[in-house]
């Protein structure tokens, strides 16, 4: 009943039960932030005509490093995972808190941007470009806020126990799930900030 | 490109040469998009592609896991791609 | 590979019945309390729907008030499919493919019991609504005089097209605990359909390659992927619709330049898919139910995978045939009617191999017999039905009619509920270790068959004589009401049935004929066990050779592939029940865990604090909910391994 059971007594894929249930979630969620995304294109066209626009709020160069942050948090996530394959406990414990503290650092970098914009006057309410735009980096940075819990509940435990025991979600399956909201949000910033 | 990642074998330093690459792209993305407007959606859909696709396969690994995980992945694309195309048609984006 | 950690707690052990099933990882234990739960929303379903009928009975009627219809025919829609229907299905599946592929139990055992518990706390939070549900602003209080408990649920149809379902025409509390108790039974869901899949594929018996699974298993499958590609679609539009309703969004606002049709695209997007998962795992225990009273295999294995596959791939292109009457453009509209006729040859496959099946084969026509040959029969009449409304013009006359309602109704009661009667005839003696009476049954099938002819039939004139639906005034110079009247009284046979099914499941649990082994000759796996079946399920784990395995280890097959008997049936049964005295230290089992209750529990709490919004008793809410979720979760990955 083991998560990583490889005996061969049963018909099996040969891919662990965790990682399989993992790719499964991640082939769910492409879906998800795909029909979120398309939602946005498909109001995109009025977004030029309120007192707000995209033009006016955006701050492409910020935003491009909170992007370029995020996507090297997936380095430090991937290397973490290097490191525990090969058993060095110490060093994967170490950079999966790197990837813990660059997914709280894009997290800030969004809410010191939502902040400017409700200050401007961009809100859920006050527009369809507001409604939208908060949706979709909101859902998005909700799932970067889980992803740094799991980072750091995992880390902790990597700490404390100091044994080879796999805990509940593998790093292997953490680090799945981190990439996809990164590879999601290289999506979500061309089509919301870089495409006009 | 033939960039293997071993299993059980420190891959840091290739992992790093990925990021490094990832890095040249956006700052080339980050360039144009001051510099020109030459058609700009579609040079930057196609970069954000590549840099996509070297993130799910390398960092993600599935270049190199079986093709069950390749098959459920691509499928979610196959099947968002109805949606995307009715919501383009409303809009006459297409 | 892992070292036995320092525990501060232990998992728990039955020590009565009633933690036993709080804490139960058992699929067959979860199975069967999904399908007792699920029947009793059949019932709380089927009430809703006969007041609905006598309310239709006479033209011009004030049995129900407008508010209370709307309420109605919506929570009829919202109970029967999600609470009634998914639950039973999930029963089933739960149940049943961990026998039939040879394994002790599911690939995530915990996760299992989460999934039934969500769905608890689901239909417990959307029940809610009878007590602080309202139609009202706050202002006019929570029960106030225009509103009484029939009226205080989500009202405008199960499918809350929006803006009308949203803040500004639909307001109050009682369309937001729909919508938010939707959105957890789609987690419940997701999670099931994960747990599925990886079980399927990771933990067969060895020997049992794809193509020797069951039909049912990979009817299960099928519906498992529609349900992890679908589901996105349907969490993401209750999103939206949470945004606008409670955070004054604009996405449905068309004075901000929302657009009512997102909406209807998000929601069939997962509302067409949704049918082909409530209907294929019925197409799945129709296909193992026909071979074992037909005496002979299913005909055309392959083909009849391959159509189900065809299905599920093909039902995510036609989801905006439910919008032929929408502003959709011409072009995109004769595409979608184009690829539901297409959709229809894969399920006729379907039906000509069952056909093919039954043709020829020494034939057994006990209850769970009549029930599938019934089944194909009233799919057929509502899947011509479905036809029909495939050409888009037609369509335009027949949408939003009883005519529509006429086909559905055939699919879904006289196709799935008739295939879900089926299967419980036909599974009864497995989980029970008795028969269901055949006497009873056989009252109880034709009472049904005819109440339900009796009901459905009419409506598809009544539809096309101009009946509208979710309307719940109609003048009598119409001249329906005779056809009305009529429906009725089949309701009313209808509910007959039901009580004769009711006694039949009491009788026969205390006085049904038992059985401890294979009553019906078996094909599949599940079959191999003592009935009912150990906790391990299998003393030990088959090793498979072939389809149909079980039934390959009585029969051997001669020159011209007719089945002879080995003669050993009586020497497996002893073997087979002497095992439930042998010793089982060989054989581990996943232990009970509490948790996945707890996080289930944490849910309408989570809940309640959204409808309650700005209250001081929202925060109060919230804190225990996001407590319990924390108990919940943190207490699950610190439990320790199975013991």
């Amino acid at each position: 009943m083991s998560n990583f059971s490889t005996t061969q007594d049963h018909e099996s894929t040969g891919i662990s039960n965790q990682k399989l249930a993992m790719w499964l979630f991640l082939s769910s969620e492409v879906v998800f932030f795909a029909a979120l995304i398309s939602i946005y294109l498909f109001y995109k066209r009025l977004f030029a005509l309120g007192d707000l626009t995209p033009e006016g709020l955006f701050d492409i160069p910020f935003t491009s490093v909170t992007s370029f942050v995020l996507l090297m948090s997936s380095l430090t996530m991937v290397l973490s995972h290097n490191y525990y394959e090969i058993k060095d406990y110490e060093k994967s414990k170490i950079w999966i808190f790197a990837t813990a503290f660059l997914g709280t650092v894009f997290v800030s970098g969004q809410i010191y941007e939502y902040t400017e914009f409700i200050q401007s006057g961009l809100t859920i309410s006050s527009s369809i470009f507001g409604t939208a735009f908060f949706f979709v980096t909101g859902i998005h940075g909700l799932h970067v806020v889980i992803g740094v819990v799991l980072l750091i509940a995992t880390g902790s435990q990597m700490g404390i126990s100091n044994s080879n025991r796999i805990y509940s979600l593998s790093i292997e399956s953490l680090a799945l799930y981190w990439h996809c909201i990164d590879i999601v949000w290289i999506v979500i910033f061309t089509a919301v900030y870089l495409i006009p | 490109m033939m960039f293997q990642i071993k299993h059980e074998k420190d891959n840091s330093k290739k992992y790093i040469q990925i990021a490094i690459f990832l890095s040249i792209i956006t700052l080339f993305e980050v360039a144009l998009f001051y510099t020109t407007n030459f058609n700009l959606p579609a040079i930057l859909i196609i970069l954000s592609f590549i840099k996509f696709v070297i993130v799910v396969g390398f960092f993600m690994n599935l270049k190199f896991e079986k093709k069950l995980l390749k098959l459920f992945f691509l499928l979610g694309f196959v099947l968002s791609i109805p949606f995307i195309f009715i919501l383009f048609l409303e809009r006459n984006i297409i | 590979m892992k070292t036995k950690s320092k525990t501060i707690y232990k998992r728990p052990n039955q020590k009565s019945k009633f933690f036993d099933l709080l804490t139960t990882v058992d699929h067959k234990k979860i199975g069967i309390m999904y399908l007792y739960t699920g029947f009793v929303f059949f019932l709380v379903g089927g009430l809703e729907a006969l007041l609905i009928r006598i309310h239709l009975a006479q033209a011009e009627s004030t049995f129900l008030s407008a508010a209370e219809y709307n309420s109605l025919f919506t929570v009829h829609g919202f109970t029967m499919v999600f609470l009634f229907f998914m639950a039973v299905n999930s029963g089933f599946g739960n149940y049943l493919v961990p026998l039939m592929i040879g394994a002790r139990d599911v690939a995530f055992p915990r996760m299992n019991a989460l999934s039934y518990w969500i769905y608890f706390f689901g239909a417990v939070f959307i029940h809610s609504t009878l007590f602080i549900g309202n139609t009202a602003p706050p202002e006019g209080g929570y029960l106030s005089e225009e509103s009484n408990l029939f009226s205080n649920a989500v009202a405008g149809g199960w499918f809350l097209y929006q803006p009308n379902a949203g803040i500004q025409f639909s307001p109050g509390t009682a369309t937001d605990i729909g919508v938010i108790g939707i959105i957890f039974l789609g987690v419940a869901s997701l999670i099931s359909a994960i747990n599925l899949t990886v079980t399927t594929f990771n933990l067969r018996a060895k020997g049992l390659t794809l193509m020797k699974l069951p039909v049912y298993v990979w009817m299960t499958q099928v519906v498992s992927f529609l349900l992890i590609f679908s589901l996105p679609f349907i969490t993401i539009a209750l999103f939206t619709v949470v945004v606008d309703r409670q955070f004054g969004g604009n996405f449905y606002n068309v004075a901000m330049g929302g657009d009512p049709i997102l909406w209807q695209h998000l929601f069939w997007l997962f509302g067409h898919p949704e049918v082909y998962i409530l209907i294929l795992p019925v197409f799945g225990m129709i296909s193992e139910i026909i071979p074992v009273f037909s005496r002979k295999p299913i005909f055309g294995y392959a083909t009849l995978v391959f159509a189900g596959f065809a299905i599920g791939f093909i039902g995510f292109g036609v989801w905006a045939h439910h919008m032929f009457s929408s502003s959709i453009q011409s072009l995109a509209q004769a595409g979608f009617g184009a690829a539901t006729m297409i959709i229809a040859i894969p399920t006729g496959i379907k039906i000509f191999n069952w056909i093919a099946t039954l043709w020829f084969g020494k034939r057994n026509l006990n209850v769970a017999m009549l029930f599938s040959i019934a089944f194909i029969i009233n799919f057929v009449i509502g899947g011509v039905s479905g036809v029909l409304h495939a050409v888009v013009p037609s369509d335009w006359q027949q949408t939003d009619t009883y005519f529509i309602i006429g086909h559905f109704h055939y699919v879904l009661v006289g196709g799935g509920l008739f295939g879900i009667f089926a299967g419980i005839y036909y599974w009864f003696p497995h989980v029970f270790g008795k028969k269901l009476d055949e006497k009873i049954g056989k009252i109880h099938f034709w009472i049904l068959f005819l109440g339900l002819h009796l009901t459905f039939l009419p409506q598809h004139w009544l539809g096309l004589q101009g009946m509208v639906r979710r309307t719940w005034w109609y003048d009598k110079g119409m001249n329906i009401e005779f056809w009305n009247l009529i429906s009725t009284i089949g309701s009313l046979i209808i509910l007959i049935s039901v009580l004769v099914f009711i006694l039949n499941w009491i009788y026969s649990k205390r006085m049904g004929e038992d059985t401890e082994f294979d009553p019906w000759d078996g094909r599949t796996l599940e079959w191999s066990t003592p009935l009912p079946p150990p906790e391990y399920n299998f003393y030990d784990i088959p090793k498979v050779k072939t389809k149909d395995e079980f039934w390959y280890r009585k029969y051997s097959v001669d020159k011209e592939d007719r089945s002879i008997s080995k003669g050993n049936h009586t020497e497996i049964k002893k073997y087979t029940l002497a095992t439930t005295l042998m010793d089982t230290s060989h054989i581990h089992l996943p232990s009970n865990s509490l948790f996945p209750f707890i996080t289930g529990l944490a849910l309408p709490f989570l809940g309640w604090s959204l409808i309650f919004r700005g209250s001081f008793t929202a925060v109060v809410l919230l804190l225990i909910g996001v407590l319990t979720l924390f108990i919940g979760i943190f207490g699950w990955t610190l439990e320790p391994e199975n013991e």
